[in-house]
């Protein structure tokens, strides 16, 4: 997101911050998806609107955090 | 978001206006010449009578605020394929996963209500968004049409993708372990 990590908080999302644009979250959901080799469900895709529900859904697939 | 059918205050409002945006139509096909309201109703008067096409508008839940059209067209109903297109017209809605929750629901439709096999479609290279929200919902690039088309000062690929029900299955039915 090109953005200093103490500005990120377990609430940002792409409404508060300005640079998580539609490209950077997919890209993002892939390389964690890649990274992890899980599969995110359909409706997990759609709920993660922020670092929370992103945590939450890696926790899901059993990524320790 | 929730879909629905277009009516024809959709199509004298916004969506004729979008079509005429050269941003939202910087990576479309049809993007060099501007819409008017007659010729975005008579797309909707021939959108009603077709067979092989099912156009939907997408709208805000909460507000019913139109934010953009998709749709699945050339549906070969004995072969059992279509194309996919998904176009979001309001810039602020271009964010996050509003595009994500656009395509699920258009899969779904796909895939469950009309009992397609598969749904393909096609981008141009020089449109990494659209890149990867195909790659995220396991579309399989099967070929290109080399340096096509004029995109961002040089001819770009025109990429074609198709995603079978079966790999459309493996995302739709995963799930964390609880």
């Amino acid at each position: 997101m090109e953005i200093p990590v103490e500005s990120v908080s377990m609430d940002s999302g792409p409404l508060s911050i300005e640079t998580w644009e539609s490209l950077r979250h997919m890209r993002l959901l892939l390389v964690l998806e890649e990274q992890y080799g899980i599969v995110f469900g359909e409706d997990e895709l759609s709920s993660m609107q922020d670092l929370t529900s992103i945590a939450a859904a890696l926790r899901r697939h059993g990524v320790p955090l | 978001m929730f879909l629905r059918a277009p009516t024809e205050d959709d199509a004298r409002g916004r969506w004729h206006e979008w079509f005429s945006d050269e941003q939202t139509t910087e990576w479309l096909a049809a993007r060099y010449w501007p819409n008017t309201p007659e010729d975005q109703l008579e797309f909707l008067a021939a959108s009603r009578r077709s067979r092989d096409r099912l156009v939907l508008s997408v709208v805000e839940r909460g507000t019913d605020r139109l934010i953009g059209v998709c749709s699945l067209s050339s549906i070969d109903w004995i072969n059992r394929y279509a194309d996919i297109a998904v176009v979001i017209g309001e810039p602020e809605f271009r964010r996050g996963p509003v595009a994500i929750e656009i395509v699920t629901m258009l899969l779904r439709i796909g895939f469950n209500r009309l009992n397609l096999r598969v749904i393909k479609g096609g981008y141009l290279d020089c449109n990494p968004a659209t890149r990867a929200i195909l790659a995220l919902f396991r579309f399989e690039e099967v070929g290109r049409f080399r340096d096509l088309v004029w995109c961002g000062g040089r001819y770009v690929d025109s990429v074609l993708v198709m995603l079978r029900r079966d790999d459309w299955l493996k995302r739709a039915r995963a799930e964390g372990p609880g």
